[in-house]
């Protein structure tokens, strides 16, 4: 079962002989329970790609199908309503509320929906991270990795159809960048979840299932099954 | 120790952080530009107060010299003029007064001078025209010329009616100069040639040595008015001569203007300025280094000293307030200009007299650096001692400890959360809008603490009070002879709609005093503590063989007006004639002069004495009594009857008069009309006018009062949009993050606008609770010390600007969140990375 699908997807930035194309016809799918990584030097395109499928920006022409809609025919506030329920985000700054604590940090997205977290799935979450003896503490006071993986767990937290993760180790060292994305892959097994990850780092880009190549916006290889 | 090199530097990078902070600056400007303003404002008010009153008080001692040298011999005042502590020092000689018939209502006095400062001193300076020059010249006020019916215009003839030496003499002189007369000066100058006086008076000068005619009254001014008595003593004792030969006065304009001032609520004034002022400056100085803490922290691993650091953020201030101060000065002095007459009109100070002078701009502009540099103390503080690892992992809440929290989420908490993070910006912001609001309420509680019914009572408690105009207006000449004339009375009469009319009978007779009196000044010192001066005028006064008593002939309606607090008004016993009321020595009537039951000696006004009982002790309401006191002044109170057959046959000095609802504007139109044309001296007072005055005091209070309050309030609400915009603007990052895990535009919104209430609730919070608190006792202290307020307390004002301040706050934080939102999320997040 496709969960995300694109269509000749352009991004174009700037005019004419400034005229720049950081997305140059990609289309690609993505099935169910896949982890693919994405990669890409800087500039090539890759996180305006991941931005489009997480509906944070808009194409210049093109479709991006997520599990059966086309979210760009959304309006704004419809798009992050959908945002919340469908996709989860991990970014390589973490993005945690400074002001809530890390269990008030994972639900947020839920709360955010108006709904209440499930807390069975919530502690399954978070006992697989590791983060039982931290719920209480601010991300402040925790290590990168820590926080990261805190991120994830929020990713986690909504029941997503696919987690997109930004460049999830560029914080960290090596050491605990096979930690966190041991866990991302773990996780997104034991709880059956897509995970669409970015990354320049081809060693970190082989744990994943499938790896596409992008290169001056346009897919360079493993975007195979399109 | 520090180098110029250093130096240069240190300007530099403050002058490149200073560009970067634009909104900063601006928002600094604005505080540093009202500050200045509520200090420049203030200061005009009070300083062309203090100025007017005492020009007010020259103009009722008629003129502006600092001392007086009188009956000086020539030899004397050429001796006197060289001490070399004299900045200046000129004299006129008296001739005599002008006798003409119609100068009667003015006393006139004849002169020369030898220069014309002693002209200008004395408010006596032709304006048109000049100083005589030849024996027939003159010049004069327009006063005595309207009295001598002659027009205004140069070239007049002028005949003047003088005696010198008992002998009648009438001359025609030629008008040379006039000047605008100026009623509330006791006297009006006439001043002719040197040389035609000293022929007038060639044969009588000696003859008359106690005399002022023919002798040298000098005008002396020294370089400042500090410690004038001082200074004059010192002149004519080493001039060689005693203080038993030369007799001084000083002008009191310089030493009552300067003790009438209460300093207190001046520094309380200046301290909520400098409050306001420093709660918002503090606070965007506060916000900036948490912005640039990174810049700081940068600056530190690169090795500048925390006193290097100080100096950059100083820099900054100084030149936000080479911006901020000139203008708020000009504004200030604007809004002065436009205040002090709503200022005078309230404390009945009549001469406006807007002080601009260089000295306030200087002032101003020192309270408000002051202002500025102390604000900036602590926000500089903590950017010198900003760690550089800190700097890197800062944030708004780096303090902050871990928190157990779980309850479920709402915006609302967030919210919470939010404001909570950085507790000192958002008390200073809390503080700075609740204190405009605490002034408001309390000025308007203020101004309706004025109550109208004790007002009046104080003022007047019948419809009219009529009497000379010596009872109304304390600037002219008294004596108890000044009464209504008959002819008054015969008008008044053929009036319709009178209901009653109660006569005031007055009398000043010298009496001999009891020496047992000097108990009086004995137990009265010891309750209120008198000045030396006033002690040791009270004790001449008991010495000397003569001694003012006020003796009053009451009507029945006004002695049942008397307030009394000891014994009975007893009708009958009084109407025998062998018994008196007594007056308290003051009105908490602690300390009396007689005891009931004592004998007194009260003269008539042939100086017969007669023997009274007092029956009982009384005060008089003050409006029907004679406002003029010796500093110890026993008074009694007689039955109209008695006093007319006992003491002095007489009209009254005073009547109060009702008239039905009807006739209240018919009898005020006959009033002015018969005090207008018909009798000059005549003055009055109706309920009616006073009830008008009452209401203007009362809107100026409010005028000057708001005024004020809202600038204080602009502060606080300038601070707050401050706060709110900044708050947003920093996090930008964070809320376009809340958005890409799916918080709406309107949730975004909503959480900001609680932000804001929030805060405005907290305003209000501290402005019902703690303010009321601190009005409540203010208003109290100044309530009790008031004749004419009755407690009275409102919070009204401060619930009315709520909902104008909920919309600012509405408008703020949605504008700035429009603002942030021109970026789209992936560019938002982006710039963080």
């Amino acid at each position: 079962m496709t969960i995300l699908e694109t269509k000749d997807l352009r991004k174009t930035y700037g005019k004419d002989e400034a005229i720049v194309h950081a997305l140059d016809g990609v289309s690609m799918k993505v099935e169910k329970g896949e982890f693919i990584s994405i990669v890409g030097t800087s500039g090539s395109g890759k996180s305006t790609l991941l931005h489009m499928f997480g509906g944070l920006d808009r194409p210049t022409s093109g479709n991006v199908i997520v599990d059966g809609k086309d979210i760009f025919e959304m309006k704004d506030e419809e798009l992050v309503i959908f945002r919340r329920r469908k996709v989860g985000f991990v970014f390589q700054n973490y993005n945690l509320i400074p002001t809530l604590n890390v269990y008030e940090n994972i639900v947020l997205p839920i709360g955010l929906d108006g709904n209440t977290p499930d807390h069975e799935y919530i502690d399954q979450i978070i006992h697989t991270l590791g983060l039982e003896s931290k719920l209480n503490n601010l991300p402040n006071n925790l290590s990168g990795g820590q926080q990261q993986r805190v991120a994830i767990a929020r990713a986690l937290a909504s029941k997503p159809v696919i987690v997109l993760a930004d460049e999830p180790t560029g914080n960290l060292d090596s050491k605990t960048s096979q930690d966190v994305l041991g866990l991302l892959k773990v996780t997104s097994e034991k709880f059956k979840q897509t995970v669409v990850m970015i990354t320049h780092n081809e060693e970190i880009a082989q744990l994943a299932d499938r790896v596409v190549h992008i290169e001056d916006g346009r897919i360079v290889g493993g975007g195979n099954n399109v | 120790m520090f180098n110029v090199n250093n130096k240069k530097t240190i300007l530099k990078l403050s002058k490149t952080s200073f560009k970067s902070s634009r909104m900063r600056n601006f928002f600094a400007i604005i505080a540093i530009i009202l500050t200045t303003v509520l200090f420049t404002s203030f200061i005009t008010i009070g300083g062309s107060l203090i100025s007017s009153i005492e020009e007010g008080v020259m103009r009722q001692v008629g003129g502006s010299y600092h001392a007086g040298l009188k009956r000086l011999s020539e030899e004397q005042y050429n001796q006197i003029k060289l001490h070399k502590n004299i900045e200046d020092i000129s004299y006129s000689v008296i001739l005599g007064i002008g006798e003409n018939k119609n100068l009667e209502k003015r006393q006139t006095e004849i002169r020369y001078t030898n220069d014309s400062k002693n002209a200008l001193g004395m408010f006596s300076m032709p304006t048109t025209g000049r100083l005589p020059e030849k024996d027939n010249e003159i010049a004069t006020d327009t006063l005595v010329l309207e009295l001598l019916g002659i027009p205004l215009e140069l070239g007049q003839n002028v005949t003047l009616e003088y005696s010198v030496g008992g002998e009648k003499r009438i001359n025609t002189f030629e008008l040379v100069g006039f000047w605008v007369g100026d009623p509330i000066i006791p006297a009006s100058q006439v001043w002719l040639n040197r040389s035609f006086v000293e022929s007038e008076l060639s044969s009588f000068v000696g003859e008359y040595p106690n005399d002022a005619i023919g002798t040298i009254n000098a005008n002396v001014n020294f370089s400042n008015d500090y410690n004038i008595e001082e200074k004059i003593v010192k002149v004519i004792i080493e001039s060689g001569y005693s203080l038993n030969e030369i007799d001084y006065g000083i002008n009191w304009a310089y030493i009552d203007s300067n003790q009438s001032i209460n300093i207190f609520p001046i520094l309380g004034f200046v301290f909520m300025i400098a409050l306001s002022g420093y709660l918002m400056i503090s606070n965007v100085f506060h916000i900036s280094v948490a912005k640039d803490v990174n810049f700081f922290g940068l600056l530190k691993t690169i090795g500048t000293t925390p006193s290097q650091i100080r100096r950059i953020i100083r820099f900054q201030a100084i030149r936000l307030c080479v911006v901020g101060i000139p203008i708020g000065v000009i504004i200030g002095t604007l809004v002065g200009a436009l205040l002090v007459p709503k200022v005078f009109s309230v404390i009945s100070v009549d001469v406006v007299n807007v002080e601009i002078h260089p000295i306030i701009f200087i002032i101003s502009s020192i309270f408000s650096i002051a202002t500025v540099l102390i604000s900036i103390v602590k926000p500089s503080r903590i950017a010198a001692h900003i760690s550089p690892i800190e700097a890197l992992r800062s944030s708004d809440n780096l303090q902050r400890n871990n928190k157990k929290n779980t309850r479920p989420f709402s915006l609302m908490r967030m919210a919470i959360e939010n404001i909570l993070r950085n507790k000192k910006k958002t008390l200073l912001v809390t503080i700075s809008l609740s204190l405009g609001l605490i002034i408001l309420n309390t000025t308007f509680s203020l101004a309706n603490s004025f109550d109208m019914d004790r007002f009046l009572s104080s003022m007047i408690d019948s419809d009219f009070v009529v009497g000379h105009d010596s009872n109304f207006n304390s600037n002219s000449f008294y004596t108890d002879q000044k009464t209504l004339d008959r002819d008054f009375f015969d008008s008044l009469f053929e009036q319709q709609g009178i209901e009653a009319v109660s006569k005031i009978h007055f009398a000043e007779p010298y009496g001999i005093v009891d020496p047992s009196l000097s108990r009086v000044i004995t137990e009265a010192n010891e309750k209120l503590g008198f000045t030396e001066d006033r002690l040791q005028a009270m004790k001449d006064q008991l010495n000397s063989t003569k001694h003012p008593l006020h003796i009053y002939g009451l009507d029945g309606g006004a002695l049942s007006r008397l307030s009394i607090l000891q014994g009975e008004l007893d009708m009958e016993k009084l109407k025998t004639g062998q018994y008196v009321i007594a007056e308290p020595f003051d009105s908490e009537k602690d300390i009396l002069y007689y005891g009931i039951g004592d004998k007194v000696l009260l003269p008539n006004a042939e100086g017969v004495e007669k023997e009274y009982e007092v029956i009982a002790i009384a005060d008089i309401p003050y409006n029907i009594s004679i406002k003029h006191w010796h500093s110890i002044t026993p008074a009694f109170y007689l039955p109209s009857e008695v006093f007319l057959s006992q003491i002095e046959n007489k009209t009254p000095m005073l009547i109060t008069i009702d008239v039905n609802e009807q006739s209240i504007q018919r009898m005020e139109a006959f009033l002015e009309s018969y005090s207008k044309t018909i009798d000059l001296n005549m003055s009055y007072q109706s309920k009616a006018s006073i009830s008008a005055e009452y209401e203007n005091t009362q809107r100026t209070y409010q005028t000057v009062g708001v005024s004020l309050s809202i600038l204080i309030a602009l502060v606080g609400i300038m601070n707050f949009i401050n706060t709110v915009i900044t708050s947003i603007h920093a996090r930008k990052l964070e809320l376009a993050m809340m958005q890409s895990i799916g918080m709406t535009t309107r949730q975004t919104r909503i959480m900001l606008m609680l932000e804001g209430l929030i805060i405005i609730g907290f305003a209000l919070l501290i402005t019902l609770t703690i303010g009321s608190f601190i009005s409540f006792i203010g208003l109290n202290s100044l309530v009790s010390q008031s004749s004419v307020m009755s407690f009275y307390f409102t919070v009204t004002p401060s619930l009315i600007c709520t909902p104008v301040l909920l919309l600012i706050s509405v408008l703020v934080s949605h504008m700035s969140q429009e603002s942030i939102s021109k970026d789209s999320i992936v560019e938002r997040l982006r710039a963080i990375a």
